[in-house]
């Protein structure tokens, strides 16, 4: 009898579930699996405290500790060289004041000597009180000019907007980010409200850095993470000077550590879109998406020599009267303005420029940004007053 | 137990790096493969299947 219980027993097949219910509970398990990538990915329980940003300068005398014989030239590598940007004797002509910024005892250092308008080779551009027309504005430090181009009008089939900007002291050209501060998780806000709290005169969206957790961030001379996937990435140097280093050109921190040296902003998006003769690179579209590469609203910063730069909108996303701009599109518009540099930043719902308090584009679509790119009087902006706290903290 | 528990684990796993490989063809810049988590993710996806397919031999061998 206990003999036959046992066979019974055995014989009894296992309890099974439903196919249907073990695909359930697959598909359910992997969606718990990825709440705990997101988890961990975008740090949202905030386990990992952030690094502390370190100061150019801070970053460079790092750089010398680690190396005996420091250069701000690359290190001999089979990679790809950066692209050469700003001749040597203009870039010379350009006032760096950035140095009395980040210094540990700012009261120690000398105020830096006011230039003379008239060693500025803009000089002519400026006037002594800050003015605001429709088509620009000028004070004795900037001069932006802003051209629309309606349908028909540009190079392109779709309106444009372009800003061209003039600074004698390079940091009045600025980011901000939303919330005053670097929120790698992502926190946005309307760019009239950026605006605002910045000073700036005139901005545009930039690389949306919360959404690329592999992009390099250092805006306004303090370095919050070095790039780590593959970018072109765009170095504005405090000498006014600007370097596009190609993706893959540069792979370790310690080399990154000396790119940046000196670097007064870094933006992540890419791609570069014009050559070291001004042309426009003929494989734009190849490490692209053609969704990505085919027409969309763009934003783009050029550069032309130092102190002198452009932001260029383009609208799109609506219909024909404004059906945006491929990649080669949005190259040919730099290349037609003259840029020895263009750099492409985030496009699409994001793209947007304003003006003096208003937005002076067509965005495609409502979207609150993380950071913006600005040009404001350096006294009384986002940039002084971070300066001013990280004065007050040291 | 674990028998039945392993493929279920790694068909998990699978679709979950199938996701991250998805998006990271999408948005590249995010760096959804590179990081330390994905990077973890993976690991256990390997442990998985070396797993599954050890077990999967050795009952196989012993029919």
């Amino acid at each position: 009898m206990n003999m036959n219980s046992k066979t019974q027993l055995e014989e009894k097949p296992a309890k099974r579930l439903s196919v249907r219910a073990l695909v359930i509970i697959d598909v359910l398990a992997t969606c718990f699996s990825l709440g705990v990538f997101a988890l961990f990915f975008f740090d949202l329980l905030g386990i990992n405290p952030q690094p502390e940003p370190i100061p150019v300068q801070q970053l460079a005398a790092s750089v010398a500790e680690v190396t005996p014989a420091p250069t701000a030239a690359l290190p001999e590598s089979p990679s790809p060289s950066p692209i050469p940007t700003a001749p040597e004797e203009s870039a010379s002509d350009f006032p760096t004041e950035l140095s009395s910024v980040q210094t540990a005892e700012p009261s120690s250092e000398p105020e830096p000597e006011p230039t003379p308008a008239d060693d500025w080779k803009f000089a002519s551009l400026t006037t002594d009180e800050p003015v605001f027309t429709d088509s620009g504005y000028s004070s004795r430090d900037i001069c932006i000019k802003i051209s629309s181009y309606d349908t028909g009008e540009g190079v392109i089939d779709s309106p444009y907007t372009v800003a061209d900007i003039y600074v004698r002291d390079i940091r009045c050209l600025q980011s901000y980010f939303a919330g005053g501060k670097y929120i790698p998780t992502g926190h946005g806000e309307e760019i009239l409200t950026l605006m605002e709290e910045s000073g700036a005169i005139v901005a545009a969206n930039g690389d949306y850095y919360s959404m690329q957790m592999g992009s390099g961030v250092l805006r306004n001379g303090v370095l919050y993470r070095y790039p780590k996937a593959d970018f072109d990435v765009f170095v504005l140097y405090d000498d006014g000077s600007v370097t596009i280093y190609p993706k893959r050109s540069i792979r370790t921190e310690q080399d990154w550590a000396k790119a940046f040296e000196n670097a007064w902003q870094v933006w992540s998006f890419g791609p570069s879109l014009l050559d070291e003769n001004g042309k426009q690179y003929e494989d734009l579209r190849a490490s692209l998406f053609p969704v990505v590469a085919n027409r969309n609203p763009r934003t783009g910063i050029g550069y032309y020599e130092p102190g002198h730069y452009c932001l260029v909108v383009v609208d799109g996303r609506d219909g024909d009267s404004a059906p945006g701009a491929s990649i080669e599109e949005f190259a040919s518009v730099f290349e037609s303005l003259g840029c020895k540099q263009a750099y492409n930043l985030d496009g699409g719902g994001t793209s947007r420029m304003a003006f003096d308090g208003e937005i002076i584009t067509e965005p495609s679509q409502d979207r609150v940004l993380p950071d913006i790119v600005l040009v404001a009087e350096y006294e009384g902006s986002g940039a002084w007053k971070e300066a001013q706290n990280a004065e007050e903290v040291s | 137990m674990l028998r039945r528990i392993l493929p279920h684990i790694c068909i998990v796993l699978s679709l979950t790096v199938l996701v991250l490989l998805i998006l990271n063809l999408y948005n590249p810049f995010m760096g959804f493969l590179s990081s330390a988590v994905s990077i973890c993710f993976l690991f256990a996806l390997c442990l998985s299947a070396l797993a599954t397919a050890i077990l999967l031999v050795w009952t196989d061998r012993r029919k």
